[in-house]
């Protein structure tokens, strides 16, 4: 597992550190929307190591290496989530240190964790479609996924929806990822084994 | 102990069935398994190893059930070359080496860089800028720097100079000097398992013709050069193939069961397997 994730990390390489420059200059903007941006951004990061195994055929190998198709497709959610949180890390420093000469606002905890679990749950829901149809095919339903966000959240700010305290949306959350994440992990595994990578 | 043991084994595809068939390579030895585009081989190589799901039969590799709990640990024991070298384009000769250390639980970093050296390989450059030839080498290198006990090679020297080529037989021959060794080397071009091989297995069209020791193959076959008359007076059951022109007829006979008086030529391996596949036509 450990050598699929270095191999993740190592084929993204030279964009990681145009990642990073990003992340930090969406840390340095004084706007609270700028670090979503920045951690959203860092959950394509698997999607974007997926698009080079599709063009090498690196799952044509990795199948007949002491790999199972579990640890192929795990290794692929533990780099987005790592990315995320890697991501978070440096935005929470970037901001604190600003914070320290009085620019920006600092970031909350909460505030950080709601971001994450946005971009948890576009891997989440990504994934299955890649391992299933290849990055080609599968980005196109991203796309789909971030125009639908943008129209729901269009919509729902508009709409006047009941008061709903921060616990009981936790608790919601929790619950949903409780689900979602093993659910993702589950398709993607059917996936890929439907896939014919031979 | 048979290194690969396959017994009953069928696929079938839309428009293609391979076998069923059953096949043995003996631990120690070299096997060439050799047909045309399309015969078979990556299909048979990719139920070895479980890649692809078998409809029948059953596979033992290095004596454990392909398709049990077990074989992802046999899968350490397994050098796996394929037609291409399926590494991502960024990666370079030095990161694969890392990554390989935490892939395989054997892995030799001084063996790996020996063979990059050896191998007139560079370090640090991309694999996307390497040629053919150098990919394929690569390749070799990382799946012989795991201590494997069986290595698999599917058409790995299609494509490469006949130097290149020449070059990564002599890393094979070096290999099976281990009697543990094996070899499975599936390729479409014959001189090159005619060089190293002791046992050479025929797929064509989805059906093993036959599988055999090189050697036996080669002493047990001949060709012969006569007219019409003479080969109509043969008894048919010598005959294994045959081509037939308005200047006469040349067959391809087991020696044993061949009359005497008829001059027998010593055959190719190259020519065994095309008078095998005109036969089956």
């Amino acid at each position: 597992m450990l050598g699929l994730l270095f191999k993740d990390l190592l084929s993204i390489a030279r964009q990681a550190k145009i990642y990073l420059f990003l992340i930090v200059i969406f840390s340095i903007i004084p706007d609270a929307s700028m670090t979503a941006f920045a951690i959203v951004y860092s959950a394509m990061m698997p999607i974007t190591a997926l698009a080079y195994d599709d063009q090498s055929k690196w799952n044509t190998l990795a199948v007949m290496m002491p790999y199972s198709r579990l640890e192929l497709v795990l290794s692929k959610y533990l780099f987005g989530f790592g990315a995320m949180l890697a991501s978070a890390l440096l935005c929470t420093i970037v901001r604190s240190v600003l914070g320290i000469f009085n620019v920006g606002e600092p970031v909350t905890a909460a505030d950080m964790l709601a971001k994450m679990a946005a971009g948890a749950a576009l891997i989440c829901i990504t994934l299955p479609f890649m391992f299933r149809f290849g990055v080609e095919k599968g980005r196109l339903l991203l796309f789909g996924i971030v125009g639908i966000t943008i129209a729901a959240g269009f919509f729902l700010d508009k709409a006047e929806l009941p008061e709903i305290s921060a616990s009981t949306l936790s608790i919601a959350a929790i619950l949903a990822f409780a689900i979602l994440v093993p659910g993702s992990i589950w398709l993607s595994v059917k996936a890929f084994g439907r896939r014919n990578c031979f | 102990m048979n290194a690969i043991e396959i017994r009953g084994l069928k696929k079938s595809f839309k428009d293609f069935t391979l076998g069923p068939f059953d096949l043995d390579l003996p631990e120690g030895s070299i096997m060439g398994l050799v047909g045309e585009n399309g015969a078979g081989k990556s299909t048979t190589i990719g139920l070895i190893m479980n890649a692809l799901r078998s409809d029948e039969g059953t596979v033992k590799v290095l004596g454990i059930d392909n398709k049990g709990p077990s074989f992802r640990a046999v899968k350490e024991d397994i050098g796996i070359v394929l037609d291409e070298a399926y590494y991502p384009e960024p990666l370079t000769a030095r990161k694969l080496g890392f990554i390989m250390k935490h892939t395989y639980a054997a892995w030799d970093e001084g063996l790996y860089e020996g063979y990059v050296k050896d191998l007139d390989l560079p370090m640090n450059k991309a694999f996307k800028d390497f040629s053919r030839g150098m990919k394929m080498k690569l390749a070799i290198a990382i799946a012989m720097s795991h201590k494997a006990r069986l290595l698999i090679l599917d058409e790995a020297t299609s494509g490469l100079d006949p130097i290149v080529r020449d070059e990564i037989l002599d890393v094979f021959n070096e290999f099976t000097r281990d009697e543990k060794h094996s070899i499975l080397l599936s390729s479409h071009i014959v001189s090159d398992l005619e060089k190293v091989c002791d046992y050479i297995a025929f797929i064509h069209k989805g059906r093993l013709l036959f599988c055999e020791e090189k050697d036996r193959l080669l002493e047990d076959y001949g060709i012969i050069k006569v007219s019409s008359s003479v080969y109509d007076s043969l008894d048919p059951a010598c005959i294994k193939g045959v081509k037939k022109s308005p200047y006469g007829v040349e067959a391809l006979v087991t020696k044993s069961s061949l009359p005497g008086g008829i001059d027998v030529e010593h055959t190719s391996l190259e020519d065994v397997i095309l008078f095998l596949a005109k036969g089956v036509n």
